[in-house]
Formats: structure tokens, C-alpha cells, sequence
């Protein structure tokens, strides 16, 4: 008699692990943000985070701060990936510059921010290199800035999108964009019609996943804020942490998750148009 | 008239290895040119020099005269079937074969017209809607042809477009495109390894090998002379077998003992080329001419391939190979067999 394990028990043991540790605590945390104090139905937390100007504004911070890295890294993100991809010719330079980018994601998230406060601080190596250069005169404030914590979240990202463009451009037949060639089309007309439509799935999904960590990232703007930028992560933290209100948790987490899922689908939306 | 193209002393050199040697070659107008060759002969690489993604380390390639060497592909005045088609997946076939008007500067509605006239030329008129994932492999060969021929170029360069086809396909298909390029009256250059396929379609064949020019000429005047032994072997089959001088116009073969007078001049030494056509499988009482050669001969195989059959027979230590009519050797399989050539048809290649 042959011995198999039918789908069922293959997929028991994961579908067993979502629910208990995902999908219950998600369940507990809505359910909360539905209740007021006393436990009875009430959309009161939802009104609350509407209604009052500074959580609005903490909201509207961090969807910009997420955006702002998505772009960022994207801008970035691109040329160095066609870099690697298609210019770089000997293999041993190839793999040390995948290295580089790729370590910062093996170093503990609270040394890199750490590493960018010494860096971007008052006396740090960023305002003396900008001042020895004679860029400018007075030191800039990036700490406690959105400008800083826009610095360590792109540096923190850009990784993913490096190796997930770099996947896609790598897919895309070099013949393709010859026969572009071929037909008249100059190297930025190549790009623009035939190379960037080919690779955008990839595009996307990699600003899928920076926009989806930079809306949740919590250790890298609270270190990089000094308090003075508050980010959802942060305000939700708070709620569980210090002023245990539950209810105001839970419904700060379900506009940060609701708001997220929006934007992703919307981005599985051009993607698909595109193909 | 001018030659509409001229390459002139081209060389690449890949590390160590030379690519194109010296290659010289002039095509006129509405020409059908084959470039033939085994592959790494260097014929893909002329090609793609021609095209201009590659820049050939010394030479020039003049077209209409002026140099293009140093142009980028986009501004050369011809265009390229790809070997895999290369049809841009994301674009509809309509759109594929606008992209060259389009990118000409030509409003999108003109564009789409004359991509449409182009695909009615090669029969894919109905097409224009699908994506070319959604097409055969012998439509999309025929996508790219009409992506193409859409801006009328001086000359089309066509990588071994048909060698992803099935025979059949490809036998049509050769047939089309060598009335499509009467038609059109463009100047074809034409990469292939099949011989067959050259013979089919080209009005001059460049038989190509090692990175050097072998000979260039007419299929029929290829296969008759060719100018060296690795020729008269790439096209059509060939008997190989040393001669010597004798005298003026006879020659001794290391076949048989016998002396054979030879047609036009015989040059001191060298390979003679026999043709597996030129030979007869004879029963030794069988007349023929005395001028004739002919030799005992033991009949190893047959191959029957329908129209003919193939005969490996063996004279002396040697096997060659022989066409003829289906069933003559059957009739004298059992008997004193002999193989019979007239001297005339030997082709002398002299030594170098």
C-alpha cells in the first residue's frame, strides 16, 4: 500500500498556525475597535481618529513618508539595478556589488538606525562632509525630521527594490530591445516603450512591499524622529503600550491595514493593465 | 548602377579568436543574398555587423555609398527578422508592426494603416487584434516579417527566421519569401546553415567558414565548381579522391590506376569532386562510352528515399555514394556490380 499525505494534511499544520497566530489576534484587535468601554457596539474609535486634527495628520505623515520612500527607492532603485544587471561585465565585481546592497538587510534594524543617527546628526559625517565641501554653511537638521526618517527607510528598502527590478530587467530579452533598435527607436525611446512596460510587474511588486513596510515600519522612525515625528506604528504602540486603550489600538491598526490593502490592490490593478 | 551595399575588408577579432577575417563583399540592389555556413562560421556576426550591433574592429560598410560603421542600429537604412522573432510581448500584433512607422514620426493612424497593408502582404491581415503569445510559431514568423518590410527598407536582414519551423512550413514559407522579396524589390541578405534552403531561395550564395568568405556565387555554379573542398562538402553531398597531373589535360586518380582525360585544364595536384549524381551502379557487362571509368564495386547499403535512393558502394577501400534511380540496384545487388563516371564530370580542385 502506498503511503501520501492528501492536500488536506498537507495544508492542516499552516492553516492551523495562520489562525491561531494571525487571524485570531487580527479578530480580537477588530472586534475591539467595534466596542467603546463599557464592550457595546460603537463606532466612536473611528469617529475619534477623523475628528481629531494632530491623528489625522499622524496618518497623513505616514502614508507621504511611505509614498515618499516608495518613490525614492524606486528612482534609485532602477538605475542601480540596470547597473548590475546589464552593464556590470565581470561576475566577481557583479557579486561584491550585490553583496553591498544586500547586507544592510542581515544588520539588526536598530544598529542601522543607530548607524544613521550618528551619521545625520548635528555634528554627524553627513553635515561635516556638506560643510568641508562648503554646501552649506549652518549644520541641517535631519533628526527628528521627516527628511531623516525618509533617508533611513530608503536605505533600510532599497534592497528589495534592487533584487526585484533586477529580477525583472534580467527577464527581459535582450533581443527585444535590438529589434526596438532595429525599427528606429532611439535607446531612451527603447526604454521608455518596450524595456520599462516589460519590467513594470516587477516595479510594482517591489513598491508593493516597500510601501507595505514603510507604512509599518516602527523601529526606524521612532529612532530617526526624536519624538518630533509621530508615524501610525509609533501612535498605535502607544495606545497598547502606555495609555492601554484598546479600542483606539485597534482601530488606528484597522485604518493602517484597510488603507494599505487599498493601495496594493490598486497597484495589482495597473499591473495587471499592463500585461 | 552602384552596389547598394559594399563591406569592405570587415574584421572582428572575439579575445583571441577571429571572427571575420577580411570579409569583401559587394550586393546589388533587389538582390537575394544567402550567407551559408556551419554554425560559428562568423555569418551571424557579418549579419549583426551589418545591422550594427556589433562594430567590427577594422573596415567599412558602405551603403548607398556612405559609411555606417559608426552608426547606431536606429539610423542604418534597413531592418532585421530575428532568429527568434523578437516580437515585443506586451504590444498586440497591429501594434508591433506600427512601431517602426511610429517611432518615424508617422501619426498613429498612418502607422496602423501601413502595418495593416504589411500584414496583408504576408497573409496575416485577420491577425491584427491577437498578442503574439496567442499565435503559431509560423504566424509569428510571419508578424515579424511584416514588423519588418513596414518601413520599406533598402535592405532586409534576415536571421535564420525559418529554423524554429517544421519542414513543411519552411518549404512554403521559403517560397513566399522569395516571391515577397520579388515583389517588394528589397535587397535581402539572408542567414541560414541549410544549403537546401540557400539553393531555395537565393540568387547568390556567400558560403562562409571560419570566419573567411569560401565563395560567392550562383547556387547552380557553386555546386557545379566549388572553389574548395569544404564547399563542394557543405553543398549537396560529394565523393572525394586525390589526383595528379599527367599530362596536359589528363590527370591519374588514387581510385583506380587508369588515366582519365579531364575536362579544361588539370592543375598539378589536388581533390576531385564527384558528384553521388554523376555516378552509375552498372552490371559489368552493362555498354557504356570507353571514355568512361569504371571500377568493381561492392554494394553495401541502399537507402530508399522514395524519389531515389541512395548506394554506398565500396571500391577498393573507399565508399562512395551514389544516386540513382529506385530499384537499379536491387536488380544487380547479387551480380558483378560496377560504378561507372564519365571522367567530364569530376570537378579538380587544386591543392593550395
Amino acid at each position: 500500500m502506498r503511503s501520501w499525505i492528501s492536500p488536506v494534511q498537507m495544508m492542516a499544520a499552516p492553516i492551523a498556525f495562520i489562525t491561531a497566530f494571525f487571524l485570531v489576534p487580527l479578530s480580537v484587535v477588530l472586534l475591539a475597535s467595534f466596542q467603546d468601554k463599557s464592550g457595546a457596539f460603537s463606532l466612536g474609535e473611528y469617529v475619534r481618529i477623523l475628528a481629531d486634527q494632530y491623528h489625522l495628520g499622524v496618518v497623513l505623515t505616514t502614508f507621504r513618508i511611505a509614498i515618499l520612500t516608495t518613490l525614492v527607492c524606486l528612482v534609485l532603485g532602477y538605475p542601480l539595478a540596470w547597473y548590475l544587471v546589464r552593464v556590470v561585465r565581470i561576475r566577481a565585481w557583479r557579486r561584491i556589488c550585490v553583496i553591498l546592497v544586500v547586507v544592510p538587510l542581515f544588520t539588526s534594524n536598530i544598529v542601522r538606525s543607530f548607524g544613521w543617527m550618528v551619521l545625520l546628526g548635528r555634528n554627524g559625517l553627513v553635515n561635516d562632509g556638506l560643510q568641508a565641501a562648503g554646501l552649506i554653511e549652518r549644520p541641517i537638521r535631519f533628526l527628528g525630521t521627516e527628511m531623516g526618517i525618509l533617508i533611513g527607510m530608503v536605505y533600510v528598502l532599497l534592497p528589495l527594490v534592487v533584487l526585484g527590478v533586477g529580477n525583472a530587467i534580467a527577464k527581459v530579452d535582450t533581443s527585444l530591445e535590438r529589434a526596438s533598435a532595429d525599427l528606429g527607436a532611439s535607446s531612451v525611446s527603447t526604454f521608455f516603450h518596450i524595456t520599462l512596460p516589460l519590467t513594470l510587474p516587477g516595479v510594482i511588486a517591489s513598491s508593493v512591499i516597500v510601501f507595505t513596510l514603510a507604512t509599518s515600519a516602527y523601529v526606524t522612525p521612532a529612532l530617526l524622529s526624536g519624538g518630533r515625528v509621530t508615524v501610525l506604528s509609533m501612535l498605535i504602540f502607544q495606545q497598547y503600550s502606555a495609555t492601554f486603550d484598546f479600542n483606539y489600538g485597534g482601530a488606528l491598526s484597522a485604518v493602517l491595514l484597510v488603507v494599505t490593502l487599498v493601495m496594493v490592490s490598486l497597484a495589482g490593478r495597473i499591473g495587471r493593465g499592463t500585461k | 548602377m552602384n552596389p547598394l551595399l559594399i563591406i569592405d575588408q570587415i574584421g572582428k577579432r572575439f579575445g583571441s579568436l577571429d571572427v571575420l577575417k577580411d570579409i569583401q563583399l559587394e550586393v546589388d540592389q533587389g538582390e537575394f543574398i544567402a550567407l551559408l555556413g556551419p554554425s560559428g562560421c562568423g555569418k551571424t556576426t557579418l549579419l549583426r555587423t551589418i545591422a550594427g550591433f556589433l562594430e567590427p574592429d577594422r573596415g567599412r560598410i558602405l551603403i548607398d555609398g556612405s559609411d555606417v560603421v559608426r552608426l547606431p542600429p536606429n539610423r542604418r537604412p534597413l531592418n532585421t527578422v530575428f532568429q527568434n522573432y523578437a516580437l515585443f510581448p506586451h504590444m498586440r500584433v497591429i501594434e508591433n508592426v506600427a512601431y517602426g512607422p511610429s517611432r518615424a514620426g508617422v501619426n498613429r493612424g498612418e502607422a496602423e494603416k501601413r502595418a495593416a497593408e504589411a500584414l496583408a502582404m504576408v497573409d496575416m491581415a485577420t491577425f491584427g487584434q491577437r498578442y503574439p503569445r496567442e499565435l503559431s510559431g509560423g504566424q509569428q514568423q510571419r508578424v515579424a516579417l511584416a514588423r519588418a518590410i513596414v518601413n520599406r527598407p533598402r535592405l532586409l536582414l534576415l536571421d535564420e527566421p525559418l529554423s524554429a519551423l517544421d519542414l513543411q512550413l519552411r518549404k512554403k514559407m521559403q517560397l513566399e519569401l522569395k516571391h515577397l522579396q520579388a515583389a517588394l524589390g528589397i535587397t535581402f541578405i539572408f542567414v541560414t546553415h541549410d544549403q537546401q534552403e540557400a539553393l531555395t531561395m537565393a540568387d547568390r550564395i556567400v558560403v562562409m567558414n571560419a570566419g573567411r568568405i569560401e565563395q560567392v556565387g550562383m547556387g547552380s555554379e557553386i555546386y557545379k565548381r566549388p572553389a574548395t573542398k569544404f564547399t563542394a562538402e557543405f553543398i549537396g553531398e560529394a565523393n572525394f579522391m586525390k589526383f595528379v597531373r599527367c599530362a596536359n589535360n589528363t590527370a591519374r586518380l588514387d581510385l583506380c590506376e587508369q588515366i582519365v582525360v579531364c575536362s579544361g585544364t588539370v592543375p598539378d595536384r589536388g581533390d576531385a569532386v564527384l558528384r553521388p549524381e554523376s555516378i552509375r551502379v552498372v552490371h559489368s557487362s552493362h555498354e557504356l562510352p570507353k571514355t568512361w571509368c569504371r571500377l568493381p564495386a561492392r554494394i553495401d547499403e541502399v537507402v530508399n528515399l522514395g524519389s531515389h535512393e541512395l548506394v554506398y558502394a565500396t571500391v577498393g577501400h573507399r565508399l562512395l555514394v551514389v544516386r540513382a534511380p529506385v530499384g537499379c540496384a536491387a536488380q544487380i545487388k547479387d551480380l558483378a556490380s560496377e560504378v561507372a563516371f564519365d571522367p567530364q564530370d569530376l570537378h579538380l580542385i587544386a591543392e593550395v
